[in-house]
């Protein structure tokens, strides 16, 4: 792995798409279904799959194990990987998955552990699965790899401060690069499936004719507002920062003046030691900075998708229902 | 018997010398009488050369105190100082004996001396640098002692009287007050005779080694008194005679030195016992009875130092009937004139009209202290605790004393009738004993079942309060009585008469300035004025009574019905305090009845007023504990069960009505566990009367459960029938039309009423749970805003200022979350957004809908 080329770029890597395994990426949906029962974490997993030129393959997938006590995440892996090549299926770890629901994934641990298989891993990117969008009748998959920027800032331990963001000009519209997904099926498979259908008549698909947007966009609401809440926490702190800062200024001003007074009577100036001023203490690493921001971005970016999607749904639904007495919809 | 009397101008040395001859005839009956027997018999064995083994010890110690002064051996110093104080007391009784009761003039010398050397060491600082730490130390100690010593009255006036003429040789003090002893000794009693006159109570000046003296003087007196109540033969009649005497005088002293060390106060009892055996056989005035009297219940009180203790159930008793025994006494005497403001010489024991000093109030409130501590003291749920009527009948008569004792308006000596105080004091301790106790006739006089002129407990108590109200001069009493008047109310059922006697009197308003016992009976009567209100429906007025006192988590001793939990912040003191306030069991309020009445008329407000604005962001609490309670429900288990606590029980319930369940939340509030555990100790057991609460209850349930139903589902209704309605929470129809109307009215409900069709037509104008969610995003993100810009300029007013560009940490010179085309969306849609959520929020109440801003089109 370690052998591959890289070639430099704005995006920092030759790799284009994603092509998933109809076999890996059901895999996906049956671990992250099943886990979906347990709120408490994300489910997640590894990838496998080869490199090809600028697509990457993934063709097999195996989940991570709920963390048990006494059970070694890594070795568990190792171990996985050793015991699949002897079954020929693809061994080469190329990233990993993660579900999330309604697009809540943006968050420090994801950008830790997505730093540490791209450091490791070149290439590797991270799959998004979101079981609810799925239900409701679109398949949610999406790749995600970190920006170079991205990368710089979360390798420094002491990263997230206000210098770094400003020197790497980073954002959270800057972090992520999106991959194309594409998904493809083997021929033996598509053969299968051709069969299949002439056994199975083809059932309708009207989860995605869903009308129930209520629900959907309360959701998101509540969740914009629990960002925004955190937003204002970060306010507050800058707010207390300038503050600070002002104070400072004034102090030093003062002290200069003095200095100057003393220096004309020809007195030693006041040593210019630390005014005792306490770093205010960021909240939690400047996370409501960037990380919040990229989940409200993407809050917003899914209330448009599905508010135009939505539209388009009641209009149809309303031609329909012409004669019918007036009602509103959605509730 | 006023020869004995006449005979006062003798002096007590010449009748115990008189005495003493006779007494060491009799030495049987010394035996067991007194503690100090021993002691004396064994020094008058041997008076002589115990006097000299006294004196000279005393001596030595002077001398060696005189040489150590030289030597400047302060260690030793204290050492002999501290021994002669020792044999100064073991020698007292001989110098009592010797000398009575005169200190040596040579040990009185010694004092006075040693503390002038002691004072000119403790000033020379130099020399006090030189000493090592030990002189230092006892030099500081000694000269403490010394001076405590010398400061008490009498050391005190010996040694000014020793310093008028200090040069006085020692040698021949001896044969000086061989002299002087008689006259000395006159000269001394009567001036204590003058001292103890004027203030019995109150005198604390003799000296504690005269007191000792004379306590010994008075044992011995004592013993006479004894012997002589015990074999009371005719023969010794002449010389009893001139006993008695004495024992008056000794009562007097005793009195005198009340309440001071050394004062044997079984001793004290059963001397004033056998005095009043004397007098009553001697037919002595009433007046010197109810002296004598008055003195024993004083000397039964004292009895017990330590104010903290209870007295013993069976002492008490005691007193209980001493002091009846006094008031049937002046009940049937009127002759007798008690009072407070009666000085000691004033008073006349021996004829007509007696003046003796003393208050009555003063003896009987103690004696009610007492019973309170008593109560206190023992197991509530024993068989002991029973309330005692004897101290309500007392009460009674002390009351009918004063009032028998009214100034009337012939009367020509007005100040020593009873004063309106005492009357008002009388009063309120008689209201004390009634105003927590409920009278059924009251109850049974509104019914009609008992004829209206019947006397109730309301009316003695109003009688007695309206005394107070407009007689009472110091505001305490007034403030009592009107607490209790509307507890007395309150438990009654009085709901408006207590309501407006409390709304009258101002009391909230400078309650906080009052002392702590009053406080705990506002807390009281707050209480149950919020019970009160409960019963009678007015849920809004029940939870504002009961809102503070269940706010806190110190119910308990907010009501001084013992202490919640171990307070480490309380001194020992305080507590000790809080215990002493506390009130007796059967006057304690049922703190779960009142947990359960606030909760339930928490639930009762608080629901529909939570389903009424589910997404108001500004909503406030009504009551916090209320909803402790339900969020404490819904963390502490996973699993629910059915309730089982009474608080369980309301959430449950309350839960119920949020779904608008009526008849489930009926079942939660009302059923056998919270009969038995509250609804049934309404009226104390008083079934039909309970039933009457829980009816009102049930009304209630229906009635609120009504509106929260309707706040909750008025979103899915299009119009809603008022006979379903009334089907549906079994009210009539009209309870329904009015309870809708009410809505309308106070603009709660967006709806109007269809008369034909019997149904509410809902208007629809409540924003839907996604529409509220906006406005509040767009609330958020406004505020946002606008303390963003507000940061901005913060920075740039200051780069602009201070004239340093870039200073900032990065955010000045790009905009935290740029207006890029992804997030545009959001951010520039937020503008029409907010402008039309506010103006949409002000139409909110135009009936016509304006669906079209927000939410999607059809």
């Amino acid at each position: 792995m370690a052998s591959r080329s890289r070639k430099g770029g704005d995006n920092d890597s030759h790799i284009t798409h994603v092509q998933i395994d109809g076999l890996a990426m059901m895999k996906i949906i049956k671990h992250c279904h099943q886990d979906a029962s347990t709120p408490a974490d994300d489910a997640q997993g590894v990838l496998l799959g080869l490199i090809m030129e600028n697509k990457l393959e993934v063709t097999n997938c195996f989940p991570f194990p709920r963390s048990i006590d006494g059970v070694d995440d890594d070795r568990y892996q190792l171990d996985m990987m050793r015991l699949l090549r002897p079954v020929n299926v693809d061994y080469l770890s190329v990233g990993w998955y993660q579900s999330a629901s309604s697009g809540n994934y943006i968050s420090r641990q994801l950008l830790e552990s997505q730093q540490q298989y791209q450091e490791s891993i070149e290439e590797s990117f991270v799959i998004i699965y979101d079981p609810v969008k799925t239900a409701a009748g679109a398949l949610s998959l999406k790749a995600y790899r970190l920006t170079k920027q991205a990368m710089e800032l979360v390798k420094d331990k002491g990263y997230f401060n206000f210098d770094m963001l400003r020197n790497l000009k980073v954002g959270h519209e800057n972090m992520f690069q999106e991959l194309k997904v594409v998904i493809r099926n083997s021929h033996l498979v598509n053969a299968l499936l051709s069969e299949l259908s002439e056994v199975f008549p083809e059932t309708l698909n009207l989860e995605a004719m869903d009308l129930g947007t209520a629900p959907v966009l309360q959701r998101h609401l509540r969740s914009i507002m629990d960002c925004t809440d955190e937003m204002s926490q970060f306010h507050q702190f800058q707010k207390q920062t300038v503050k600070q800062q002002l104070e400072k200024t004034r102090y030093q001003q003062r002290r200069n003046v003095e200095n100057a007074a003393r220096k004309a009577r020809g007195e030693p100036p006041l040593p210019d030691e630390d005014f005792n001023f306490k770093p205010i203490q960021p909240p939690r690493d400047l996370e409501p900075g960037v990380i919040v921001g990229g989940q409200m971005a993407i809050y917003c970016q899914q209330i448009n998708n599905f508010c135009s999607q939505a539209l388009a749904k009641l209009f149809l639904v309303d031609s329909l229902h012409q004669n019918s007495p007036q009602r509103p919809l959605g509730q | 018997m006023s020869r004995f009397f006449d005979a006062g101008s003798d002096s007590d040395s010449e009748s115990t010398q008189s005495d003493e001859p006779e007494r060491f005839q009799q030495p049987k009956l010394t035996a067991a009488a007194f503690a100090f027997s021993d002691d004396e018999e064994e020094t008058k064995r041997v008076v002589r050369s115990a006097k000299e083994k006294r004196y000279e010890e005393l001596k030595t110690y002077v001398r060696n105190i005189k040489n150590f002064r030289k030597n400047r051996d302060i260690g030793s110093l204290l050492t002999n100082f501290e021994d002669l104080w020792k044999a100064f007391t073991k020698a007292q009784t001989v110098i009592q004996k010797e000398e009575s009761g005169q200190v040596p003039r040579f040990y009185v010398r010694c004092m006075a001396e040693g503390e002038d050397f002691i004072n000119s060491v403790w000033e020379d600082r130099n020399a006090r640098k030189n000493l090592s730490k030990v002189q230092s130390k006892s030099l500081a100690t000694l000269r403490q002692k010394l001076r405590k010593y010398n400061r008490e009255e009498k050391m005190a006036a010996e040694i000014a009287k020793f310093r008028e003429n200090p040069d006085l040789p020692d040698s021949d003090e001896e044969e000086k007050r061989a002299e002087d002893s008689d006259d000395s000794d006159s000269e001394d009693d009567g001036a204590s005779d003058a001292e103890v006159a004027p203030s019995t109570g109150t005198s604390k000046e003799p000296s504690r080694s005269r007191e000792m003296s004379k306590t010994k003087d008075e044992s011995d007196s004592d013993s006479d008194d004894i012997d002589w109540g015990s074999d009371s033969d005719e023969s010794d009649y002449s010389d009893d005679d001139q006993d008695q005497y004495p024992s008056m005088r000794d009562y007097f002293l005793k009195n005198a030195a009340r309440g001071k060390k050394g004062n044997d106060r079984r001793e004290m009892i059963e001397l004033l016992h056998e005095l009043l055996t004397i007098a009553e056989q001697h037919n002595m005035t009433p007046g010197m009875i109810v002296k004598i009297k008055f003195g024993l219940t004083a000397a039964i009180f004292d009895y017990n130092l330590a104010i903290r203790y209870a007295m013993k159930p069976d002492l008490w008793e005691k007193v209980n009937q001493r002091v009846e025994d006094l008031l049937d006494q002046l009940l049937t005497t009127p002759d007798v004139i008690v009072g407070e403001n009666i000085l000691e010489e004033n008073e006349s024991l021996e004829e007509p009209p007696y003046r003796v000093r003393g208050c009555i109030l003063s003896v009987v409130e103690r004696l009610d202290d007492e019973f309170v501590k008593i109560l206190k003291n023992c197991d509530a749920h024993s068989n002991e605790y029973f309330e005692s009527t004897g101290m309500v009948r007392l009460i009674d008569k002390a009351v009918q004393l004063l009032e028998s004792r009214l100034p009337k308006a012939d009367d020509a000596v007005v100040e020593l009738c009873t004063t309106p105080h005492e009357m008002c004091r009388g009063y309120l301790k008689q209201v004390e004993h009634i105003y927590y106790k409920v009278d059924k006739r009251i109850f049974q006089q509104a019914e009609g079942e008992v004829p209206a002129d019947e006397p109730t407990s309301e009316q003695e108590v109003d009688r007695r309060c309206k005394y107070i109200y407009s007689n009472d001069s110091t505001a305490v009493l007034r403030t009592r009585a009107i607490l209790y008047h509307i507890y007395h109310h309150a438990l009654h059922d009085h709901w408006y008469e207590a309501r407006d006697l409390m709304l009258m009197s101002h009391l909230q308003t400078n309650i906080q300035n009052a002392d702590p016992v009053t406080k705990i009976h506002y807390n009281r009567m707050m209480v149950q004025l919020g019970l009160c209100a409960f019963r009678n429906s007015q849920i809004r007025e029940a939870h504002n009574a009961l809102l503070d006192i269940q706010s806190s988590p110190r119910v308990k001793e907010l009501l001084a019905q013992g202490s919640s939990q171990r307070r480490d912040d309380l001194t020992q003191e305080q507590e000790e305090l809080n215990k002493l306030r506390e009130m007796p069991y059967h006057m304690h309020i049922n703190l779960e009845l009142l947990e359960c009445v606030y909760l339930v008329s928490a639930m009762l407000i608080e629901v529909p007023y939570m389903a009424a604005h589910e997404f108001d962001a500004r909503r406030r609490l009504i009551s916090k504990s209320f909803h402790y309670q339900l969020r404490n429900s819904a963390l502490k288990y996973d699993l629910l069960g059915p309730p089982e606590l009474m608080r369980e029980h309301v959430v449950a319930a309350s839960k119920a009505m949020r779904r608008g369940d009526w008849r489930a939340c009926r079942d939660f509030v009302i059923d056998k566990t919270m009969n038995a555990k509250v609804w049934d100790r309404f009226y104390n057991g008083d079934q039909p009367r309970a039933d009457k609460v829980r009816a009102m209850l049930t009304r209630k349930i229906q009635e609120e459960t009504l509106r929260t139903y309707l706040f909750t589902y008025s979103n899915v209704y299009d119009s809603v029938s008022m006979v379903t309605m009334s089907e549906l929470f079994e009210l009539s129809v009209g309870d329904v039309h009015s309870i809708v109307s009410k809505m309308i009215i106070n603009a709660e409900l967006m709806a109007s009423l269809d008369e034909p069709s019997q149904t509410v037509v809902m208007h629809r104008t409540e924003p839907s749970r996604l529409q509220s969610m906006a406005l509040q995003l767009a609330d958020k993100l406004a505020n946002f805003v606008e303390n963003n810009e507000r940061l901005l300029e913060m920075k740039q007013g200051r780069d602009m200022y201070y004239g340093r560009g870039g200073g900032g940490r990065g955010f000045g010179d790009r905009p935290p979350f740029p207006r890029g085309d992804r997030v545009g969306g959001g951010q520039g849609g937020y503008g029409r957004g907010g402008g039309g959520g506010g103006a949409w929020g002000n139409r909110r109440d135009n009936r016509g809908p304006p669906r079209d801003q927000r939410g999607p089109r059809r």
